[in-house]
């Protein structure tokens, strides 16, 4: 099969009928967060059905961070693994994070000290759960508010060293800047430290600047300069990629939501038509 | 930073207890530093999880105070936190875990009109493939029904809005399903032996339509007659018409 590169759009309820009825070009794929469809009917199942008429789904969970210390779930992995075959996505991604403690889910992504024994931890899951589900798996790197380590570039080293145990990340450019400016560090230093042959899929989205300057990944505003800018330097290290445009609240009307992918594809065209810059990894 | 004597699991204990608990002390808080931050997602966490709540339930949410309202989430978080991962789900786990303290409320009503929000919302998004197979409808044969199908009875009229949220004294007797063209929650209102037809149904779904109406006939004290049967075969074509009724489960079944 083709790998899946080009620039698509988080598909969420309130723009659904709209894209389908419309179906615009320049849309090379959509992504759906599994946890909104699993044991699902009515609508919601019928315009999944549109939509995979027309794009190829990708999907993202929010539930399964890898993280966690508890044993998966095989009863969700069981319906997850339905439906991911159900919508033939070529990948499907969860964050490297944890959800939540004993049989509690507290519905946010929660940051993981970057330390062996989460390594540890992490990888199982990881490996286990691709197991389970039967197609390539991806973690997505995190937005987060309080401090993990001494060092924020650790993130990027403890990203980096899942990734040598063989997994793939779903880059979310947008976490990396956040973070970048919440905790001090150069996002391209960051960027540097991922082997980004490792990277099947990136993520951008916009977020909110707080007042005391803290800046919350919100998925509710527009992209921000610096966060294209970073993607495009990403992207001419790593190539052709997927890349989605992530909007999940503030939602704008269609037109507006389908400039901004128009803005994200002439970014991308112009990284990639770039030759490859391949400088070595420190 | 977070200690490096506390293990990821305690870590991630600390930090759940941190979102649910009532109050947690300022030291918990200071003990993964940076306590401020740790209060941003406390509140976050909690926002979400409310809000999905009232979106579930707005007029039972309009009914409580916000301070009344903001302490029972506080309640429930403390003491049953939730335990889906299916967001949509939250209202109903709220739900379950509310039904007391809103039976308690002075206003008889409050603890009928949140289940039936909660019934409305639930019947949005049942899976119809959990639907058994069906055939024509036989009298002969169990029936099939809409699997959005539920039932619900109550002393006051809360399954129709009203601007000043004070609900009549009123038996209703209805079922809720979901149109399946628009996908909306139909609320439809039922004749007390409909009702009781439809609950032994549920209660007996390997028993054929026939026996299912002449039990409920016998249970309810009366006989059948020429009235009966006609209202009765209106109300089953109407059923399938809705989307109610499938049909009847197959004789292979």
């Amino acid at each position: 099969m083709k790998k899946l590169t080009g620039v698509g759009l988080g598909f969420r309820a309130k723009m659904a009928d709209e894209l389908i009825a419309r179906s615009p070009e320049g849309i090379d794929f959509v992504e759906i967060h599994p946890e909104n469809y699993v044991s699902r009917g009515g609508i919601f199942r019928r315009r999944l059905h549109a939509a995979m008429e027309r794009w190829p789904v990708l999907t993202h969970g929010l539930t399964c961070g890898f993280g966690q210390t508890e044993p998966v779930d095989g009863e969700y992995l069981t319906s997850l693994t339905a439906l991911l075959q159900e919508v033939n996505t070529p990948w499907h991604s969860e964050h490297l994070c944890f959800g939540g403690a004993g049989d509690t889910f507290v519905h946010d992504l929660l940051p993981l000290p970057p330390r062996p024994e989460t390594l540890e931890v992490a990888a199982a899951r990881f490996f286990e759960m691709q197991d389970r589900i039967g197609r390539p798996l991806s973690f997505e790197n995190v937005s987060y508010y309080a401090p993990m380590s001494a060092d924020p570039l650790d993130e990027a080293r403890f990203c980096q060293s899942l990734i040598e145990r063989g997994a793939k990340i779903m880059l979310d450019v947008n976490n990396v800047y956040v973070n970048s400016q919440n905790f001090g560090f150069d996002p391209r230093e960051w960027i540097n430290l991922i082997d980004l042959d490792a990277v099947v899929q990136m993520h951008v989205a916009g977020h909110e600047v707080r007042e005391d300057g803290l800046r919350i990944d919100t998925h509710g505003e527009p992209v921000p300069d610096p966060v294209f800018e970073l993607l495009e330097y990403t992207l001419r290290r790593s190539g052709p990629r997927a890349v989605l445009l992530e909007r999940d609240n503030n939602i704008p009307e269609l037109d507006t939501l389908l400039a901004e992918l128009s803005r994200l594809r002439e970014v991308y065209d112009r990284a990639i038509a770039q030759p490859r810059n391949l400088e070595a990894r420190p | 930073m977070i200690p490096a004597d506390l293990s990821l699991e305690a870590y991630e204990d600390h930090v759940v207890a941190l979102c649910f608990s009532a109050a947690p002390a300022e030291t918990d808080f200071a003990r993964l530093g940076a306590p401020e931050r740790w209060k941003i997602y406390r509140r976050m966490v909690r926002s979400r999880i409310s809000k999905v709540c009232v979106s579930a339930m707005p007029r039972t949410m309009r009914c409580l105070p916000e301070e009344r309202r903001k302490a029972l989430f506080s309640q429930w978080m403390a003491e049953d936190p939730p335990r889906t991962r299916i967001f949509r789900e939250l209202p109903v786990q709220f739900g379950a875990w509310a039904k007391p303290h809103l039976l308690a409320d002075s206003r008889a009503w409050l603890s009928e009109l949140a289940e039936y929000e909660l019934l409305s919302w639930t019947v949005r998004t049942v899976d119809e493939r959990n639907a058994q197979p069906s055939e024509a409808l036989s009298f002969e044969r169990p029936v099939v029904m809409s699997p959005s199908v539920r039932l619900f009875s109550a002393a006051h009229a809360v399954h129709i809005k009203r601007a000043d949220e004070a609900y009549p004294q009123e038996r209703v007797f209805a079922c809720l399903y979901r149109d399946p063209d628009t996908s909306k929650a139909v609320t439809m209102s039922l004749s007390p032996f409909i009702y009781d037809l439809m609950r032994r149904w549920h209660i007996a779904p390997a028993e054929s339509l026939t026996e299912s109406v002449q039990r409920t006939v016998t249970a309810r004290g009366s006989g059948i007659d020429t009235k009966l049967i006609d209202g009765l075969s209106g109300v089953l074509a109407d059923f399938l018409q809705r989307g109610v009724l499938l049909g009847s489960l197959p004789s292979s079944a």
